[in-house]
């Protein structure tokens, strides 16, 4: 607590310092620039092509510090030398540079910018960059493509858009989360690959705060915050991805950034827009399974197979004991119903030249595929304003926003794999009376895991504010301070009604699992800018600090003895209580980082950053490290002699760069040697045990990034072609070397000095294929190439690594048993015996290799506006192996669980040459051993390759809006229309049985703006 | 414009600058100082006080009680080496890796087999952790330290000697250094019993003079001289077993519970070692899992050769076998422990080490060596407390044959007693071969779980027939 005030001090100790200190020299230096008074008051308009008054463009007089914006009806008025020159400047707009020439009067009408690039001005965190001068690789989604998805977080958007950027959803359920690579897998130690995530320039923690015993129904670690995020308030997302972008967020950096920039008010006036959009979702995919002639087929084979007979009292599928003549689909019962979703958003913004604001609230609903009252509910309040003072020296930027998510789910996740393993004639959910069917304690009821339920209220606050002095021309103070807040709260209710009434357990059996968590994290960077033209030469540069600080703070209890089921969300209805966790957790980070950037000409571009970081993770010796990076291009399209030689190019670029950035993904305390608090009692004492095995001396993970790329631009860049090749090595693995349980853990955390590289092509192409006054079609293309190696690891034979990774080979493999197909003789598999001892083994015969990630990704987009329809379409493909139907905890082909259609290819009797084993009830030990390693050998990873047509959208505009007017557009969108894949399972994105496969979505619309 | 002035209020901000930097970097050191976290304690605050340490050795004793192989779950020696030999059926759809089990069909990547595996090494290093801590521990008063020492060499002997009972030869580990044990090799067996022994022999000595045991929840010297008893009898050590055993029987305390009915009750004066409860009101997981309130049964129910070897007459068949019916088929359960909800107090803890045991080691050793009439007198005392004649004019291959039997109607479905009892005496092939297809010479052993291999090649290689 006292470091945390400390902190708190320093900061504002910081801060006033420089409030203190700037004015006094700012007077200075204002008194410098008087002494030169203009001579004369030059007004105008500025106006489009059509006429239209342009507000907001910038004005500046070139070469002097003078500098306004235009008002709402275009108009300006501005002080200046008659000899001086103004230029005008505006986004999606060309430059244009005007010489006084001795009027008072300048009107002057902007060209829009048609070409793909345009004058693209991107976020690299600190500082902006132009797309056109970018040294790095920086890439860019907007709003304009983000808002034609229906879908609830923020990185679905960037599914199939972003070259190098591999994503994939974890589950259909609403609220579910996903996996993002930004550049391959960097860490041998794996769930270490999530980027670093900045909202407006405060850090955002991705960790879920959910408790692993509540969050059962969510694959993929609990709900993330980043699902709190409300993706139409999302202005842009820029993701960095080489050295040269990362370098400054040093040892955060590795697997790359996120930056997201909210929506800010736009000058003009008050303009309302209202959306709505409601739809529907449905599974998209189901497996084809055995109905129940062929199950019970199967079923009486697999008796006969193993030699039992009579077929035994406890096989109640196909003894008579249960109905032969069922035939339920189970994956349409269970998961197959129709989830309706419903989004609201409305705003108003506007301002004038000094002040703009924003005000958006937003209202999304979904319901679940699952049977009963499931639903996801999202409420987000933002409110933005900027101000900025008369004489353009200061500025100030204030964004709050506030989201709020509730979710609700069944109480256990297990509901897909019980509808693929039920056997189709298992009986019915129901009794006469309407209460769940037991048929006399023969089967689980799988709706009985609908009595317990899931529910979380997740909310984000974030507050930033950035405030900037001009201290004299060219040089800049800043300061951006940051708070957020994310708050969890989770109930999961396990009643007794979940268990069957035969065992005659009553509400002092049910149990409840409570979950609060609350993350807080603030954030001070105090910064300085400096740019200045040395003729020939322009050079920016940058300095700041950094100093973040970040409390985690969590309690589970479990709730039991209760008197009624109904009373479970009340804590104090439980007789007794005990926590599960009860932890606070701190962070804190401090940096110092700058830039040096150089440009030449217009044409050489130099850029230089670093940083030193310190983090608390780390033991005492081990807290600080150095990053840095080089990065720099060469626009050769503005030599006289390409623009002379060959007019077709408009745009060549190539560049490069090198540097280092890392990892400190680890978690908080790794360092220490401690004992936690257990969640069982004994004698009414609460267990202590060992929390780990502990090494102080472990430290930062590096990452050396190089990317060379070359950017083409032809026919005044209607057609713009990118290739981009890159190399990241990561050393100093920063690993839980896993450990056999003789040592008392599974895995003890060091550095290891193995290397691991990820290199890679990606290619974009971005085309204005027809560009009409009514008729406008583009394209963009990305596509990635990825590879991923490990290059060195000392000693892997003899670690305990030796049978999980292979030098020269991806880190995410299978070594498997290599199937030679199924024994005409014996009716079982086999496997091809790599060591020749006669007996199929693991580890020695597990030695097929096979590689689980893409070897290639990407999309396609296209867009064609006709008049007042606007069509999108993008596909996003992916070559890929995966883990198919078949994993280690399969049951048996033949036992009691159905089957996909493809086991009716099996071995029947002697000579029979098919792809499927005899059946077996798992009576059979050469079978059981037969199939288990069936399920981990090469057979069982399935081709997981699909073109998915992910979003549609056809917008038609029925009044303009524009300036003043009513707009109105309306539209219909589609998510995940279709999929072609040869995989084997429910779906190829999330190759799991236990997910509920991503949810076909189609939604109708309508914008209104006022 | 006034370039000097300029120049010299740039320079003022550089320095400026410079001085919030320096400054800042100055106190680094102390912002990056952040507190430990509240829910955990270092290991020197956990060994300077007797009531953390015995928060680390309720972990232990919670853990065997919840996931180790002493629990009264499904993944527990009881249910599992139940259904592995002749003792339960198996009802339930839901359970695969139990299937296994009772179809001796066993695979080395089978969860069943890593959890106890996993969780018994997880626990030899939690004892080690307390060894090591409170050996060297400054400020813990002396009586107390002796005992925690006792306690854990006990426990490190009592969770080896299940593990070898199941997997064979194993390595012992005597230490937390994990560069050390993660290489660890498999060691012979009498070697792994010469650790154990000696494990026990400290054990029975530093707990010898020391404090009360707690209801018995935690072991105390007659523990470590009953687990000791039962080595010597495993290893076939007669006479060390007779004299372990009689100096229980005559210097304990305990006492035979008459009462047949209130053997498995918190109170009895025949448990020496029981597994205390979690919450108050909590009873035993054995309860839950194997009482059966209507056919048929949901999880699983004892097997026809079981109930049929109980004699006619035998009290223990009346009390602690339960049965539930369907109304045309009747099913049988173990009912030794039978409160399967949470009552107003604790009434019954999973006891892992009963005084009746004692009897049946005297008996049976005697009989080894010939003492045939000792041998019956403690025989028939086991005897006449389940309301059953008393046995005589028996030759030494009938009375041995006759203690196992009995072995079998008294412990059966407790902690896997009859599992081992079929293996320590060879008769696990003669017995289980032809009652289950799945049985194979070699499944005597369980197999090493298969990401141990994996990790550690020093422990191929792997059991026979796996």
């Amino acid at each position: 607590m006292q470091h945390s005030i400390l902190g708190i001090r320093r900061g504002i100790l910081l801060v006033l310092l420089y409030v203190l200190l700037m004015p006094h020299f700012l007077f200075n230096v204002q008194a410098g620039t008087v002494l030169e008074p203009p001579q004369v008051t030059v007004s105008g308009t500025v106006t489009d092509t059509s006429g239209n008054p342009l507000a907001g463009v910038n004005l500046v007089v070139e070469s002097k510090n003078i500098g306004t914006i235009s008002e709402l009806d275009g108009s300006f008025s501005i002080n200046a030398d008659p000899d001086d020159v103004l230029i005008f400047s505006m986004v999606g707009f060309k430059t244009l540079t005007v010489p006084i020439a001795g009027r008072e009067e300048v009107n002057v009408s902007l060209e829009e910018n048609v070409t793909v690039l345009g004058e693209v001005v991107l976020n690299a965190g600190y500082y902006t960059v132009s797309e056109r001068e970018r040294t790095g690789s920086i890439e860019k989604v907007t709003a304009v493509d983000i808002e034609k998805q229906p879908i609830s977080n923020p990185l679905a958007a960037l599914q199939g858009r972003v070259a190098g950027v591999d994503i994939e959803q974890v589950s259909g359920l609403p609220g579910s989360n996903f996996r993002i690579q930004i550049r391959g897998r960097n860490s041998i130690r794996s769930g270490a690959s999530e980027p670093l995530y900045i909202i407006d320039g405060v850090p955002y923690a991705s960790g879920s705060l959910g408790e692993s015993q509540a969050s059962l129904p969510l694959p993929g670690g609990g709900i993330s915050p980043l699902n709190n995020i409300n993706p139409s308030n999302i202005e842009s997302i820029e993701i960095l991805k080489d050295a040269d972008a990362t370098a400054i967020y040093g040892s955060r950096g590795a697997n790359g950034v996120v930056l997201i920039t909210t929506k800010k008010g736009t000058l003009g006036t008050t303009k309302i827009e209202v959306g709505l959009q409601t739809g529907l979702g449905t599974i998209a995919n189901k497996v084809d399974l055995l109905d129940t002639p062929q199950y019970l087929a199967m079923r009486r084979e697999a008796f006969a197979n193993d030699g039992i007979d009579p077929i035994p009292s406890n096989a109640y599928d196909v003894n008579g004991i249960w109905d032969m003549d069922r035939d339920t689909d189970w994956q349409k019962t269970l998961f197959g119903n129709t989830s309706y979703l419903t989004d609201v958003q409305g705003s108003i913004s506007g301002g004038n030249g000094s002040t703009q604001f924003m005000v958006s609230g937003n209202y999304h609903r979904q319901t679940s595929v699952f049977l009963g009252d499931f639903k996801n509910d999202k409420i987000g309040v933002s409110s933005n304003l900027n101000h900025r003072t008369a004489n353009d020296r200061f500025s100030i930027q204030l964004s709050t926003t506030f989201n709020s998510n509730k979710n609700q789910l069944p109480g256990d996740g297990l509901l897909v794999s019980d509808a693929l393993n039920l056997a189709p004639n298992a009986p019915n959910l129901y009794s006469e009376d309407g209460t769940l069917n037991w048929e006399n304690s023969t089967w689980s009821n799988p709706l009985a895991k609908l009595e317990g339920n899931y529910s979380s209220v997740g909310t984000t606050f974030i507050a930033n504010s950035r405030l900037e002095y001009r201290i004299f021309d060219g040089l800049r103070a800043s300061a951006n301070l940051g708070y957020t807040e994310n708050h969890l709260r989770e109930l999961t209710t396990v009643p007794s009604t979940i268990y069957d009434p035969a065992y005659g357990i009553g509400p002092e059996a049910s149990y409840a699992v409570h979950n609060t968590g609350e993350r807080s994290s603030s954030i001070v960077e105090p910064q300085v800018h400096y740019a200045h033209d040395f003729g020939t030469l322009r050079l920016t540069a940058l300095a700041g600090l950094s100093f973040q600080e970040q409390t985690t703070q969590r309690l589970s209890q479990f709730a039991f003895g209760f008197t009624n089921n109904n009373l479970m969300a009340n804590l104090s209805a439980a007789s007794s209580l005990f926590p599960i966790a009860d932890m606070t957790e701190e962070y804190r980070y401090q940096a110092f980082y700058g830039r040096v950037n150089l440009v030449v000409k217009d044409r050489y571009f130099m850029n230089f950053t670093g940083r030193r970081d310190g983090s608390s993770r780390f033991g005492p010796d081990k807290r600080y490290a150095n990053f840095g990076a080089i990065g720099a291009a060469y626009i050769f399209s503005r030599e006289a002699f390409i623009q002379q030689g060959m007019p077709f190019l408009s745009f060549g670029k190539i560049r490069g760069s090198y540097g280092t950035s890392g990892s400190d993904q680890i978690g908080d305390y790794q360092y220490l040697d401690t004992y936690s608090f257990g969640t069982q009692q004994y004698r009414n004492i609460i267990g202590l045990y060992p929390t780990r095995l502990f090494n102080p001396d472990f430290s930062w993970e590096e990452n050396r990034k190089l990317e060379v790329a070359l950017d083409l631009g032809f026919f005044e860049d209607r057609i713009f072609l990118g290739g981009t090749y890159y190399r990241n090595r990561s050393t100093n693995q920063l690993v839980g070397v896993p450990l056999p349980a003789t040592t008392g853990f599974s895995s003890v955390n060091a550095n290891l000095d193995a290397t691991v590289e990820n290199t890679g092509w990606e290619f974009e192409l971005n085309t204005v294929n027809i560009n009409r006054e009514k008729f406008t079609w583009s394209t963009g293309l990305n596509l990635t190439l990825p590879k991923n190696r490990l290059v060195s690891f000392p000693d892997l034979e003899g670690s305990t690594y030796a049978n999980q990774l292979m030098i020269g080979e991806p880190l995410n493999i299978a070594k498997a048993y290599q199937l030679n197909g199924v024994d005409p003789q014996t009716g079982l598999y086999e496997f091809e015996d790599f060591n020749g001892d006669g007996v199929i083994s693991s580890p020695e015969d597990r030695q097929s290799v096979v590689d689980l990630n893409p070897t290639f990704f990407g999309g396609l987009t296209n867009t064609v506006a006709m008049g007042k329809f606007t069509f999108d379409v993008l596909f996003q493909f992916t070559e890929q192996k995966g883990s198919g139907y078949w994993t280690p905890g399969s049951i048996i082909v033949g036992g009691l669980a159905n089957q996909p259609v493809s086991v009716i290819q099996r071995w029947r009797q002697e000579g029979d040459v098919v792809p499927v084993q005899r059946f077996s009830t798992g009576g059979s030990q050469e079978a059981v051993q037969a199939f288990r390693q069936y399920t981990q050998s090469n057979a069982s990873i399935s081709d997981a390759s699909y073109i998915r047509l992910k979003t549609l959208s056809l917008s038609y505009r029925l009044s303009e809006g524009g300036h003043h007017g009513f707009g109105c557009e309306i539209y219909l969108r589609g998510q995940n229309l279709l999929t072609l894949t040869g995989y084997d399972g429910l779906d190829p994105e999330t190759r799991s049985n236990q997910a509920v496969p991503p949810l076909r979505v189609v939604t109708l619309g309508t914008r209104l703006t006022f | 414009m006034d370039t000097k002035k300029i120049l010299t209020s740039y320079l003022r901000f550089i320095a400026t600058i410079m001085g919030v930097v320096l400054l800042t970097l100055c106190s680094c050191e102390h912002y990056l100082e952040v507190d430990p976290p509240k829910n955990q304690l270092t290991g020197e605050v956990v060994f300077g006080d007797d009531a953390t340490v015995d928060a680390a050795f309720a972990h232990i004793y919670a853990e065997l009680r919840e996931n180790g192989f002493t629990t009264g779950g499904t993944q527990g020696l009881s249910y599992l080496m139940g259904h592995y030999s002749d003792e339960l059926e198996l009802y339930s759809s839901s359970l695969p890796g139990v299937l296994n089990f009772t179809n001796n069909t066993v695979l080395p990547s089978d969860t069943g087999v890593k959890n106890l595996w996993d969780t018994g090494y997880r626990l030899i290093y939690a004892t080690n952790a307390l060894l090591e801590g409170v050996s060297t521990s400054a400020s813990l008063v002396e009586g107390e330290k002796e005992r925690f020492l006792g306690e854990a060499y006990f426990i490190r002997a009592f969770i080896h000697f299940h593990l070898m009972n199941l997997f064979g030869e194993i390595p012992y580990i005597m230490s937390t250094d994990y560069e050390e044990n993660k290489d660890a090799g498999r060691l012979g067996v009498s070697m792994v019993h010469q650790h154990i022994v000696d494990d026990l022999l400290l054990a029975k000595e530093l707990l010898a003079s020391s404090a009360p045991n707690f209801e018995r929840f935690r072991p105390d010297q007659w523990s470590a001289s009953a687990l000791l008893a039962r080595v010597y009898l495993y290893q076939e050590d007669w006479q060390m077993a007779i004299d372990e055993a009689s100096i229980i029987l005559s210097d304990s305390g305990y006492s035979l519970n008459l009462e047949v009915d209130k053997v498995f009750q918190k109170e009895s004066p025949e448990t020496l070692w029981q597994l205390g409860p979690g919450l108050p009101g909590s009873n035993t997981k054995e309860a839950f899992t194997f009482v059966i309130v209507n056919g048929p049964p949901p999880n699983s129910a004892l097997t026809q050769t079981l109930i049929n070897s109980f004699e006619v007459g035998d009290a223990r068949f009346e009390q602690w076998v339960g049965s539930a019916t369907d109304g045309s088929e009747t099913w049988y359960f173990p009912y030794k422990y039978r409160q399967y909800v949470p009552t107003a107090s604790t009434q019954e803890c999973s006891i892992i080490f009963r005084l009746v045991e004692q009897y049946l080691i005297l008996a049976e050793a005697n009989a080894q060596l010939g003492n045939l009439g000792p041998a019956l007198e403690f025989l028939n005392t086991v005897r006449s407390r389940a309301s059953l004649s008393p046995l005589s004019n028996l030759d030494q291959a009938s009375l041995l044959e006759a203690i196992q039997a009995e072995r079998r109607v008294e412990f059966f479905s407790e902690q896997g007693h009859r599992y081992f009892d079929l293996k320590r005496t060879g008769r696990a092939n003669a017995v289980l071969g032809p009652l289950k297809a799945g049985w194979e010479g070699s499944d005597v052993l369980l197999p090493i779980p298969e990401s141990e291999l994996l990790l550690n090649p020093n422990l191929l290689p792997q059991n026979e027939g796996y």
